[in-house]
């Protein structure tokens, strides 16, 4: 979108290899990240927003077949970088929120040495004692009350909503320019949502780099992001400013989505929206518009495949009615 | 210390612990404890009962049955921990490597398990026997081979599981070398279960290598083992019971203990009888 894009993915696609073929997870996406923003991907299971978090991380699963197209973090390939660099970059300049923080700290070690671990690849010369200290002072930040207590816990001791809170405080810690967030609240139950959803709306203020937010949830990203992307079977069918995107969508996916949003108004008994029909095959991937099949204002023209174009100054739409 | 108050507070962890402490500080105190050196002769007293001057009898050359079995202990108890120890540490790096190495060498190294363990362990330490010879340090090496698969195979399916645990890629994610994850991540993670299986297998090795013993490949005379001490006292039956009794009876002493022990200790780390604070 802009020149001062922090990421640049360009005509990426991934394929991870199956018994049946290639599976053709990510197809043709672009997409920039701009500096200190937040932009969240939204999207149903299986459209390929994981993956391209993934993707970012140099972290693409065992089975994965080709991988085309560009990754570009200030100008440089990602895709073309060693795996050694790309292991220093992450917990460097990269670092990820996990979706399930009940799993994703080991059980053997305490916070505090988990903490200080994170920290390795960012500052290798600091001394341990120092960087506890760091992990202190990133805990009171992330709003964990008696951080010096809470550093000699084991991720057993502490409640969910506390893991999360300590996830969060391991990525900062590496103070990445690019802060990928996995869902960062579909394990947690609706309160403690809530207070992570704060937490990150005020971490913005003082975090410097970019945040990619990945998640299903359209009232979390509306909250929390300034641009939105939305993925749908290994393709972004839209993108645009979180305003415009929520105010005037511009694709028939999108639009979908919001509707199968839940409306507290709604009397009790009366059916949920849903979108019919599921995703189209994505290793033999049909002809045309990825979500014709599914699409109530599909006509003749769907069957030719809509490129994603500007329909208005930062608003991008894959579909021919835009 | 907490998992020895965890085995203390039930009753055959109690007595495995008892035991097995008793057979330690035996072994390790023999020196002090015996009476006689154990291999010290009194022709004049051959197969005597207990009395003042031998505690436990002679055995069949007049040689001090209490002693031998303290020294005996150190033969019994030092083969298994250092079978145990040897097993335990080449079955992790087996295991972890056939769990995170290419295809190639995992079924490599699978096989050679497969193969191991497809001979009973005292058919096959008697066909090691044959090619290496009698004798102590050959004997733990010839156990320890028998032992690898089991550790080998444990140390496998648990990296296999642990490395899919969202933590390691959680821990790759924030920029950990491979070498790192599995230094720090993985092994951490799978040596309880491989603990608790050693902590199993001491008995077994005591009684694999009193079986070799007692047949005659495994320690040499005059070196006191109990599996000797047994055939010795086997031979002479019928004019004694005291050097059958005394060397089954310490041999039954520790295995049973280590038995007891290593199955408390089981449950002492299993986490689904432990309540989480």
């Amino acid at each position: 979108m802009s020149a001062d894009a922090l990421v640049k993915i360009e005509n990426l696609s991934v394929d991870f290899s199956t018994a049946k073929g290639a599976l053709h997870v990510l197809r043709d996406v672009s997409l920039s990240i701009p500096r200190n923003r937040v932009v969240g991907l939204v999207g149903e299971s299986g459209s390929g927003k994981s993956t391209l978090a993934l993707a970012l991380l140099g972290l693409l699963p065992d089975n994965t077949g080709r991988v085309a197209g560009r990754i570009e973090l200030d100008g440089e390939n990602l895709l073309d970088t060693p795996p050694e660099e790309l292991q220093k970059l992450r917990g460097g300049r990269i670092a990820m929120i996990f979706q399930d923080p009940m799993t994703a700290l080991n059980p053997v070690f305490s916070i505090g040495t988990q903490l200080v671990d994170a920290q390795r690849n960012r500052h290798p010369k600091i001394g341990r004692r120092e960087l506890l200290k760091r992990a202190g002072d990133m805990l009171k930040r992330v709003g964990i009350s008696n951080p010096e207590a809470r550093l000699a816990a084991y991720p057993h001791q502490l409640s969910g909503g506390m893991r999360q809170r300590v996830m969060i405080a391991m990525a900062l810690l590496c103070e990445p320019d690019i802060l990928i967030a996995d869902e960062p609240t579909t394990a947690l139950d609706v309160t403690i949502e809530a207070q992570i959803v704060k937490l990150i709306g005020d971490l913005r203020a003082d975090f410097s780099g970019s945040i990619v937010l990945v998640s299903h949830s359209l009232g979390l990203i509306s909250e929390l992001c300034d641009e939105v992307a939305v993925m749908y079977a290994g393709k972004v069918v839209e993108s645009a400013p979180t305003k415009n995107l929520f105010g005037n969508p511009r694709h028939p996916y999108t639009l979908a989505l919001l509707a199968c949003e839940i409306d507290p108004e709604d009397e009790p008994g009366e059916p949920l929206t849903t979108i019919k029909g599921g995703l189209p095959d994505l290793i033999d991937v049909p002809k045309g518009c990825i979500f014709a099949a599914r699409c109530p204002s599909r006509f003749d023209r769907c069957a030719e495949e809509p490129p994603l174009r500007d329909v208005e100054a930062g608003h991008r739409s894959a579909c021919w009615l835009a | 210390m907490e998992v020895f108050r965890r085995i203390w507070a039930s009753p055959s962890g109690r007595l495995g612990m008892v035991a097995t402490l008793l057979v330690i500080l035996g072994g390790v105190a023999a020196p002090l404890i015996a009476t006689h050196m154990p291999n010290q002769l009194d022709v004049a007293a051959r197969l005597t009962p207990p009395s003042a001057a031998h505690w436990l009898g002679t055995d069949h050359l007049g040689r001090d049955l209490f002693s031998r079995a303290l020294f005996g202990t150190r033969i019994a108890v030092g083969v298994a921990l250092a079978v145990t120890a040897t097993a335990l540490a080449a079955g992790i790096l087996l295991g972890v490597v056939a769990a995170s190495g290419p295809a190639a060498v995992e079924r490599t190294i699978l096989a050679a398990f497969d193969i191991i363990s497809s001979f009973p362990s005292l058919i096959l330490a008697l066909a090691l026997v044959a090619v290496l010879g009698p004798g102590l340090i050959n004997i733990i090496i010839l156990v320890t081979i028998v032992f690898v698969p089991q550790f080998g195979r444990v140390a496998r399916a648990q990296t296999l599981a642990v490395k899919e645990r969202p933590f390691i890629e959680a821990e790759r994610a924030l920029g950990a070398s491979s070498g790192r994850v599995l230094t720090f991540h993985i092994l951490p993670n799978i040596v309880g279960p491989i603990v608790v299986l050693a902590s199993m297998n001491i008995p077994v090795v005591i009684t694999l290598e009193a079986g070799l013993s007692f047949l005659g490949v495994g320690i040499r005379p005059p070196l006191a083992s109990w599996g000797t001490m047994l055939f010795d006292g086997f031979t002479y039956l019928e004019q004694s019971v005291w050097p059958v009794l005394v060397a089954g009876g310490s041999l039954t002493l520790a295995t049973l203990g280590f038995t007891l022990f290593g199955e408390a200790l089981r449950d002492a780390l299993d986490p689904k009888l432990r309540r989480e604070p």
